[in-house]
């Protein structure tokens, strides 16, 4: 009210009464603008409410809310102008003028068009790209394991993710559509952790992505390549997923700059793990969490299905890489520092069986890949493949 | 107050006679005498014993059949003695636990007679890990 003293007593000196009523319209602006920015301060930031405070019937849940809303509320902020969406008989801020109240009852008319949730078509054709780096990422996080994983706060945690763990954007369209393969027997534990973490971050870099866990049955030995070329071919019967992230099922990475999705090369993602001393082990190294295109993937005939137990699978990988003329990309070590889940003896590294790089890649891949899909679940936070592999022959 | 002495210097003396894992400069300065031995420099050898047992004196590592022991990953099948492969010609004349312990210099006798007889490729790794890029392996401190 002191603030407006001043501009009333001066008007008395101002030249024109159109101008004190510019001034007015500029005040009723101004407080238009307060209005709505308390509105969504009370709504917090669950925009997936707005719709039912602007009085719009709520359409399409799962996967159609909050994020579609920031989009359409924005944009219509842009061209609408004047008109932002009020609260219809919220008595959350004063009325200044007439032209709120017109805007209040126009609500639900000509706005609703837009704030009522995008159908597909409309959407798709005006929907941005996403940026290269997602606006949204927030840096080094602090990764703990030693608070109990309930799943069930997990999904509620992540709404926008759907069944069989997919997500895509709404603010934006983005260009990878990243299937992440997770190898698995018995480590449902480490999934939970797994899953806790990593879902908030996919959806920060927002990627289109589906996550595809393949538990290996059976007794026999770990075959963790073979896994690896399975979810290949079974997440593509999915989607056109174009990118590939393979991941063990135990590693987290502690900055979310930390991209899960393909380069123009071959991508190493777990460059810095705390098990080495949060450094690259060896400068061939590239086990742990990487990303291969499909072009990638299929250049080198897919994973080897001969290793059985631990360890070597990754080298061979690298080999098969370096002989097609690809190289390895990486982030920096600050960016790319991982934490294992897995408390193991304190050793830089395990040694694992002496064994020769089979350097088979022509004959032994996608090419000779054969397994048998004994069940499939969509689980609300991922799909799980559980296969038949076979023994070593 | 007595007996509290002979409790401490337990306590410190506990932790030093545990099996050691080496760093890499650390492997510079214990291998010394086997650089170039058979022409073999000693980045290359560094890497190969990092692929094969991580600098763990400790290693001990079941494979198809038999076992392989300590830095050097030295195995019972015709190498060292030990019950696993009782009929093992057992070339460096030496019982396979010997190899467990903080003392190398019969791993290292071993790991030349097997330089002499076999040849470097006794290491799988170090043909397709420790034959380029070999500068990650020195030791700047030196």
């Amino acid at each position: 009210m002191r603030l407006r003293e001043p501009l009333l007593g001066g008007s008395a000196a101002m030249p024109g009464a159109s101008l004190q009523r510019a001034c007015r319209l500029l005040v009723a602006v101004c407080a238009l603008h307060l209005g709505v920015t308390l509105v969504y301060y009370l709504a917090g930031r669950d925009l997936s409410r707005l719709p039912q405070l602007v009085g719009v019937p709520t359409p399409l849940q799962g996967g159609s809310n909050g994020a579609a809303a920031i989009g359409q509320s924005s944009r219509e902020l842009r061209s609408g102008g004047a008109r932002p969406p009020l609260p219809l008989g919220a008595s959350l801020e004063p009325r200044p003028g007439r032209d709120s109240s017109r805007g209040a009852d126009s609500g639900p008319g000509p706005a609703s068009n837009l704030t009522s949730l995008p159908l597909p078509r409309t959407t798709v054709l005006s929907l941005p790209a996403c940026p290269e780096e997602s606006p949204l990422l927030v840096g080094p996080m602090l990764i703990e394991f030693n608070m109990p994983v309930d799943l069930e706060l997990v999904v509620k945690l992540n709404p926008k993710v759907k069944v069989g763990g997919r997500y895509t954007p709404k603010e934006c369209v983005s260009p990878h559509k990243v299937a992440i393969i997770i190898p698995f027997r018995r480590r449902q534990e480490h999934l939970k952790y797994w899953l806790y973490y990593l879902h908030p971050i996919l959806q920060r870099q927002q990627l289109d992505y589906g996550i595809y866990v393949i538990n290996q049955a059976g007794e026999s030995m770990f075959n963790r390549a073979k896994l690896l070329n399975i979810g290949f071919r079974e997440a593509l019967k999915d989607y056109d997923y174009n990118c590939f992230v393979f991941s063990d099922v135990d590693l987290i990475p502690m900055d979310d700059h930390n991209a899960y999705r393909c380069f123009p090369q071959p991508r190493h993602i777990s460059v810095a793990m705390d098990k080495f001393g949060f450094s690259l082990p060896y400068v061939q190294y590239f086990g742990g969490v990487s990303a291969l295109s499909k072009q990638q993937f299929l250049r080198i005939n897919g994973f080897p299905n001969n290793y059985w137990g631990w360890g070597g699978e990754d080298d061979d990988i690298f080999n098969r890489l370096v002989f097609r003329g690809m190289s390895i990309s990486r982030p920096n070590a600050v960016v790319g520092r991982c934490r294992m889940i897995r408390h193991t003896r304190d050793k830089k590294n395990e040694p694992n069986p002496q064994r020769r790089l089979c350097e088979t890649m022509l004959s032994d891949g996608l090419n000779s890949l054969t397994y048998e899909v004994l069940d499939i679940q969509r689980y609300p936070l991922y799909t799980q493949i559980t296969v038949d592999i076979g023994t070593p022959s | 107050m007595m007996s509290f002495v002979p409790l401490l210097l337990a306590a410190i003396l506990f932790p030093a006679i545990q099996a050691v894992q080496f760093t890499k400069c650390e492997m510079f300065h214990l291998l010394k005498d086997m650089n170039g031995y058979r022409d073999f420099t000693l980045p290359e050898l560094i890497c190969t014993l990092f692929h094969a047992s991580a600098y763990d004196t400790q290693a001990i590592v079941e494979n198809e059949g038999s076992t392989e022991y300590g830095l050097f990953q030295i195995s019972n099948k015709h190498w060292c003695r030990s019950d696993q492969i009782p009929e093992s010609r057992n070339i460096c004349g030496i019982s396979c636990d010997k190899f467990l312990d903080d003392d190398l210099t019969d791993d290292i006798m071993c790991a030349k007679k097997i330089l002499d007889i076999k040849g470097i490729d006794y290491w799988l790794a170090h043909k397709p890990l420790c034959t380029d890029k070999l500068e990650q392996w020195n030791c700047e401190k030196l």
